[in-house]
């Protein structure tokens, strides 16, 4: 293929059953995140606080990159998510809860892993077409 | 941060700049297929318009073939009349690189 977009590889376009639910399940799992971000920034302050904030900022940016179907700002937004997450683990601001954050950091991780191979096959594809130098 | 244990604090700086570092690098590769993809685009635009022009200067060349040839009888249909052909217009005012229509 001559020419790849930016954006419409990286989640499912078919069946239409599955593309809704995708979107849907990757939408809500960041407006929950970002509900969670919230909920810290306005109950604790200082390093939590501002993990927080952290958290909220990435879950915005990945949102927007769910939205628009452009991969690459989806996976730009997951790098606050995880770090904002890790460091609330490491501040003990969700006692128990960690075992879970962290596995969602895990999961994280595993779509950005995802994003990440599917940016690499667009770079790697279009080279080798001579597309770009 | 105070109250906050020294490790911790060391846990968290660290997890800060994985974190920033990653981003970063992600924004970077973001841009960079942005620019490669404005770039495919206009080759892309390009190509396009070169094969749009090829295509059009062969309908032409094939055009002017067949006029060519139409005129080519013309004239032989016109000096089997007797009829004098008139000179080229182009001829009385020749164009700069081009050879005369006579030759």
């Amino acid at each position: 293929m001559r020419y790849l977009l930016a954006r419409g590889v990286a989640y499912i376009m078919h069946p239409p059953w599955a593309k809704y639910t995708q979107r849907a399940l990757l939408a809500s799992s960041y407006v929950m995140m970002g509900f969670l971000g919230w909920l810290i920034v306005a109950g604790v302050e200082g390093a939590i606080g501002s993990s927080g904030w952290v958290v909220m900022a990435g879950t915005i940016v990945s949102l927007l990159g769910v939205a628009t179907r452009y991969y690459q700002i989806e996976a730009i937004g997951i790098w606050p998510q995880i770090t904002g997450l890790l460091a609330l683990i490491a501040l003990g601001a969700l006692g128990t809860g960690s075992v879970v954050v962290g596995a969602y950091c895990v999961l994280l991780g595993l779509r950005l892993l995802e994003l990440n191979v599917v940016a690499w096959n667009a770079r790697t594809t279009m080279e080798r077409s001579g597309g770009a130098p | 941060m105070t109250g906050i244990p020294v490790w911790v604090q060391a846990v968290v700086a660290l997890v800060a700049a994985f974190g920033g570092v990653g981003t970063m690098i992600q924004v970077l590769n973001a841009y960079r297929a942005y620019r490669d993809g404005v770039r495919q685009r206009e080759d892309l635009a390009e190509e396009r318009l070169m094969k749009r022009l090829e295509k059009k200067i062969e309908v032409l060349e094939i055009r002017s073939a067949a006029d060519a040839r139409y005129i080519r009888r013309l004239v032989m249909a016109l000096g089997r009349a007797g009829i004098e052909i008139p000179e080229h217009p182009d001829d009385a005012k020749p164009i700069a690189g081009l050879p005369p229509h006579s030759s």
